[in-house]
């Protein structure tokens, strides 16, 4: 688990050894999603994008022998290849074992590193942005002290 | 696979939403603490103040208040934490899985498409 001082739930980084508008590309182009959204064994049958502020997308992921389960969402920021944030939104709740439901935001950002794209995920699992604005102060020595209990 | 309360789980991410309530569980955390020593360190928030974060954590199922006499004690639940901590765990396991599976397309993709 990570959690950054900015008080953002779950934050992952990665860097991949390619240039930052073809990063971006793969993140927001139907024929790139298409080609690696969908987790090994699976498929991603559909993948519809209206990349503007306001506007959805949808993306399908089927494994054999099982539905199609689809995630949706909103646009809310829409910067190439600096930056995109959207809502998130399992419309069924039975792919992970923990509440996928509800709208939760994602931010995506894409740095340009010597190396190649650095790429900064957040993921926030709070019910509104208005809660995801509220706190200043870091999780990370929260989650430190109470560490044991969560064993 | 346990199935988490929906409902259950904003309201604890919206508990722990707030500086304050992050830093009293902390405190609980260590050991039960009657309300007047929890109020102490916070000198900038009055005892009403924290009684209301207690409601909000208490009403959150993240502790409780045991009367003792005329002293309040305060108690850690650690359920709700850890059902928290389940969220972003998957979450971080479904991205990275995300991740890998872009570098697998780029590194595939990229030398047909690089000038």
């Amino acid at each position: 688990m990570i959690i950054d001082k900015s008080g953002t739930i779950l934050e992952i980084n990665r860097v991949f050894p390619a240039p930052r508008t073809k990063v971006f590309a793969a993140w927001t182009e139907p024929e790139y999603l298409k080609k690696w959204w969908a987790p090994k064994g699976a498929t991603t049958p559909l993948v519809e994008v209206d990349l503007r502020v306001g506007g959805r997308y949808r993306f399908g992921m089927k494994f054999p022998d099982m539905e199609t389960f689809y995630v949706s969402g909103e646009y809310r920021e829409v910067s190439p290849p600096e930056c995109i944030a959207f809502t998130w939104q399992w419309e069924k709740n039975d792919v992970m074992s923990v509440p996928t439901d509800k709208i939760t935001q994602v931010r995506i950002e894409f740095h340009e590193k010597s190396e190649g794209t650095e790429v900064i995920l957040r993921h926030e699992g709070f019910p509104d942005r208005e809660t995801c604005e509220n706190h200043h102060q870091g999780w990370s020595d929260f989650f430190e002290k109470v560490t044991d209990l969560l064993q | 696979m346990v199935k988490y309360s929906e409902e259950a789980l904003n309201r604890t991410f919206s508990a722990l939403a707030n500086p304050t309530r992050r830093a009293i569980l902390a405190r609980i955390a260590k050991e039960d603490i009657t309300v007047t020593d929890l109020a102490e360190p916070f000198d900038e928030h009055s005892l009403p103040a924290i009684s209301r974060h207690l409601r909000v954590l208490e009403k959150a199922g993240l502790l409780v208040q045991e009367k003792d006499g005329r002293i309040r004690r305060c108690r850690l639940v650690a359920e709700p934490l850890k059902m928290a901590s389940d969220w972003v765990g998957q979450y971080q396991q479904f991205w990275e899985g995300q991740f890998d599976a872009l570098a697998e397309f780029l590194q595939e993709t990229l030398p047909e498409d690089e000038e």
